[in-house]
């Protein structure tokens, strides 16, 4: 049991709170201290292109909240600042825009940190002050800069629900806290008060559509272990067990597995490759216990008296590299084991961000590595991709999907059109593909003077490319310049 | 499933709208005679709970009357129907008619009444010979008799909706609707042709299964003999346009052919060809780089339009290049191999129940119990691209579960695929009945392809589960625990 497949559900209902942008007008702070610490951000973001990805996308602006914490830092979400190439912050009640820039973003956790080289941005500036989770029902503010005006917006609510919920900019599946307290478009990084303290980051809301009065804030356990994994000065991942499982509710289940009485757990059903878990747990284990958390048949943990969480949740706590502690049932014998944590492991890579998208073009073909934002997953999507992306498992021979992405027509690759796009690449000239890397390799070796390449599953066209070798670098340069394409693979590959 | 209610109106507009037609026309009086009305009470099947009767639906068309007191008619109409009646044109009695055969795959069925006063003053049609492209067409029928002209295109093989595969049909340059089902198509006053259902042909163009086909349908029932279907050659290709692809393979500039990419287990050519062959000729047909035969009159067509003439294990002329040596071959024909049928007659569809697990077998017609969405997308592939292998004859799904104490935990499985009961591999229905008499250690042990949330290990008390069927089949008012061909 691994969220990801709740994402499908939810991925259309949640919006992210950044706004587009529409202008701005000054204003004057008020007596509320807490507003010293305000600060609406504009960006102006420019998006890859994933299906030309020599290409450069298109502009668009937007904007959020953010708030200032110790250390001259401004506070917000990831996904306001998200492939944002410039960046201009104004604090409450100033009327003067200051260009900030990036220190640390965080797409796990949907937070990031930006610095303001000009000091008097902070003059007259107030830190907030951190707070902790909350209860259930208790009274919380939320700052921010929403649609509906330009002035500092402030809505009041009670907390509503506190659990693990997949956050939609990174489809990792971390604590959240939800609240009655309007949250909508803008509200991105703005911050979320108890008793004059910040206590998370607002960050999604449901489109009024599917829920209402439902936002939701990135709660402090998480921003804390955002802060302490920056003090390293570079941004290291929320870590992952790389595990699936199920629960344990049938008796027979459990008797099976040799669970007494009163024994509970989860069942491993999955151990993904290389991650925290490969060669530590095996499939049939049964979870007992993580992090000193007692596993429930439900696969829940008691965080607080009276209050369950999923039993991921101390895995949001913790840093790569941390040791874990987990006590297993295996063949009916108790065992301890511990786990060095590391990053979340994915066949198919959860959407990129700031990043220039992997390409090689060879004779026309364009090959990138089958990722979220391309060909996105939507409805559309053929369904042997969405099925990897959502259940494919990584393995040695497997660790990407490499896709022909679509082909650039020209003599040499006649007779191969577009029933060939978005076939799975399995073979090059004989050999394995399990990544990019593998790719390039095969192609310096050609077979009798021919290229093949052998796909998967396209039906209606074939499964295997023939490409004359000798005419291949020539072909490759006249695409290239005919197509205008500047290279014929990413700067990563080079 | 049909939309009765927007067919019936789509047939009265039509009918108001050609009425002036059917007034002026001559040669429709004497058509008439041919042609009867079809009422059909039909009951759907319930895929989804399969040991439920589905709803009655009452269904309107039209037959044709042909030679030796037969009707002719469309096999959706009839097939699923418990009752049916006809009537002749201009008159009110009905009598009882029955169906004789059914040809599932071309959406055909003739049907016989016992009562031989029906056919007194009746003309069995006259067979005319397939229509050339451009060729006027007269279409007879309707809600009350009515005539709608038409002309032909040309033939093409058509994804027939109510048969779920592709069969030759001639594509027409006006609309024909549900409201023409089973109505007789004529051109200079002879039998051509029924009208057809099929998706991917141009907008406002209508299809034809034509003469030749019928004819075939003809020929599969000679001497009472049960129809069987028409037969499928088997294989996946590929083109061949690529100088460097026809290089690869050996072809010679002035050579044509595909490439046989995919042979399908347990279908005709599996045995017989092998992946990389090139296939050049077909029935004496030279086969192009695109894979169609050029045929006298009719035209370009794809090269599997000839199989669909062969009756099951007629032998059909293969010329390949192996290894860039000529060979041929007399390939016998085997039926289509899928791993998911389509059954459109399927009365009694596979269920087993156990210990209130719902196993059903994934076919296409099962596609139909939710929207498409909700499948998962592996789901979603194996329709796509599901072949049938030695170890997947069919893909077995525990599609819901009946929640009761023995399912305890395992009641929001749904739509899972069935790996192993027991150890055993399942590679169809029958293999779970095999598998459930031998449990591990006195529990039941189902494996399932489900990393969703649900899990993918079910274990149940293999001895309480006769009792908890039991209850289970009570409490959800169920008959059998399985369908009849699993008993």
């Amino acid at each position: 049991m691994r969220p990801i497949n709740k994402k499908a559900a939810i991925i259309h209902g949640f919006f992210l709170l950044a706004l587009f942008f529409i202008g701005s007008t000054s204003s004057w702070a008020g007596d509320d201290p807490l507003q010293k610490s305000l600060v609406k951000i504009f960006t102006t973001v420019q998006e890859p292109n994933f299906y030309e990805p020599w290409r450069i996308g298109s502009q668009q602006y937007m904007s959020g909240s953010g708030c200032v914490i110790v250390g001259n830092r401004i506070l917000t979400n990831a996904h306001v600042v998200s492939n944002a190439i410039f960046i201009e912050v104004l604090k409450e009640g100033d009327s003067q825009k200051y260009i900030a820039k990036r220190e640390f973003v965080a797409h796990d956790c949907d937070l990031a940190i930006l610095k303001v080289d000009d000091p008097k941005f902070f003059k007259g500036t107030a830190p907030v002050t951190f707070g902790d989770l909350p209860f259930k029902r208790d009274k919380v503010a939320v700052y921010g800069f929403p649609v509906g005006g330009e002035e500092l917006s402030i809505t009041e609510g009670v907390v509503s629900r506190i659990e693990l919920s997949t956050y939609a900019h990174s489809s990792r599946y971390l604590m959240d806290v939800q609240t009655d307290a309007a949250i909508n478009p803008g509200n991105s990084g703005g911050p979320v008060f108890k008793d004059k303290k910040m206590i998370g980051v607002a960050f999604q809301g449901y489109n009024a559509v599917i829920a209402q009065n439902t936002g939701f804030f990135v709660p402090m356990p998480i921003v804390k272990r955002f802060l302490k994994a920056i003090k390293k000065g570079s941004y290291q991942g929320v870590p992952a067990l790389g595990i699936y499982h199920q629960s344990m509710e049938n008796d027979s289940l459990r008797a099976y597995y040799g669970l007494k009485p009163n024994q509970t757990g989860a069942l491993i059903t999955e151990v993904l490759y290389q991650s925290s878990a490969w060669n530590k747990l095996q499939v049939n284990d049964v979870l007992l216990s993580i992090d000193g958390f007692k596993v429930a048949n439900d696969g829940t943990i008691s965080f607080r008296k009276g209050e369950r969480i999923g039993f991921q949740y101390p895995l949001g706590l913790h840093q790569i590299g941390d040791k874990m502690k987990l006590k297993i049932l295996r063949d009916k014998k108790p065992l301890t084991l511990t786990v060095t944590l590391k990053d979340d492991i994915r066949l198919v890579p959860l959407v990129q961000y700031d990043t220039k998208p992997t390409y090689f073009i060879f004779d026309g073909l364009v090959f990138t590595p089958f990722n979220s934002n391309y060909p996105g997953i939507n409805k559309d999507t053929p369904p042997e991709l969405k099925a990897l992306y959502f259940h494919g498992l990584p393995s040695k021979d497997h660790k990407q999907i490499i896709l022909i992405n679509h082909i650039l027509s020209n003599a040499i690759n006649r007779g191969y059109d577009s029933r060939f796009g978005n076939s799975i690449v399995t073979k090059v000239n004989g050999h394995n593909i399990s990544d990019m890397k593998d790719l390039i390799a095969a192609f310096a070796d050609p077979k009798d003077g021919h290229h093949s390449i052998e796909i998967e599953k396209a039906k209606d066209a074939g499964t295997i490319m023939i490409l004359d070798a000798a005419k291949s670098q020539k072909a490759t340069e006249e695409i290239l310049g005919k197509y205008g394409v500047p290279s014929d693979r990413s700067d990563d590959l080079k | 499933m049909k939309d009765v209610l927007s067919k019936t109106k789509i047939a009265m507009i039509l009918c108001l709208g050609l009425f002036l037609v059917s007034c002026s026309s001559d040669s429709g009086k004497t058509l008439r005679k041919s042609v009867v009305k079809v009422f059909a009470t039909t009951q759907n099947v319930d895929y989804y709970e399969p040991w439920k009767p589905g709803a009655q639906i009452p269904l309107k068309g039209c037959g044709t009357i042909i030679s030796g007191k037969r009707i002719l008619t469309t096999a959706h109409l009839v097939n699923k129907a418990n009752y049916i009646e006809i009537q002749k044109f201009g008159q009110t009695k009905r009598y009882v008619a029955k169906v004789e055969q059914v040809g599932f795959d071309l959406d055909l069925a003739l049907l016989t009444v016992e009562d031989d006063d029906f056919f007194t003053d009746t003309k069995p049609v006259e067979y005319g010979d397939l229509p050339n492209p451009g060729a006027k067409l007269v279409i007879q029928g309707g809600d009350e008799l009515s005539i709608k002209e038409d002309s032909v295109s040309n033939m093409e093989m058509v994804w027939g909706t109510e048969v779920a595969r592709e069969v030759p049909a001639i594509l027409t340059n006006g609309v024909i609707d549900a409201a023409n089902d089973g109505c007789p198509v004529f051109s200079d006053g002879k039998f051509v042709g029924i009208p057809f259902e099929s998706t991917g042909k141009p907008d406002k163009t209508g299809s034809i299964i034509p003469i030749n086909v019928v004819q075939r349908f003809f020929k599969g029932i000679q001497n009472s003999h049960a129809y069987d279907g028409f037969p499928d050659l088997g294989f996946f290709t590929e083109d061949l346009e690529n100088p460097a692809l026809r290089n690869y393979f050996k072809i010679s500039p002035k050579q044509t052919g595909e490439i046989i990419t995919k042979i399908f287990y347990g279908g005709s050519a599996d045995g017989l060809l092998k992946e990389g062959d090139v296939l050049t000729g077909i029935d004496g047909y030279p086969v192009d780089d695109e894979g169609y035969i050029n045929l006298k009159k009719i035209g370009r067509l794809p090269e599997c339009y000839l199989a669909t003439f062969y009756l099951m294990g007629e032998k059909i002329s293969l010329d390949i290049l192996r290894d860039g040596k000529a060979l041929n071959i007399k390939m016998p024909l085997k039926p289509i191999s899928e791993l998911l049928t389509f059954r459109p007659d399927n009365r009694h569809p596979t269920y087993l129940v156990m210990a209130g697990f719902v196993f059903v077998p994934l076919t296409a017609n099962y596609f139909s119990t939710t929207n498409w969405e909700n499948f998962k997308p592996e789901l979603q592939d194996l329709y796509y691209h599901g072949l049938p292998s030695a170890q997947q004859k069919q893909v077995v799904l525990i599609s819901h579960v009946l929640p009761h104490e023995i399912n305890k935990g395992y009641d929001k499985i749904n739509n899972v695929i069935v790996k192993k009961v027991n150890g055993v591999p399942i590679t169809e229905m029958k293999d779970l009945l095999k598998a459930f008499q031998n449990p591990v250690n006195g529990y039941d042990v189902i494996e399932v392809d489900d990393h969703d949330w649900y899990g993918s290990t079910i274990i149940v008390d293999a001895a309480k589960v006769k009792k908890a069927t039991g209850e289970i089949m009570d409490i959800f008012k169920i008959q059998a625990d399985r369908s009849p061909d699993l008993k």
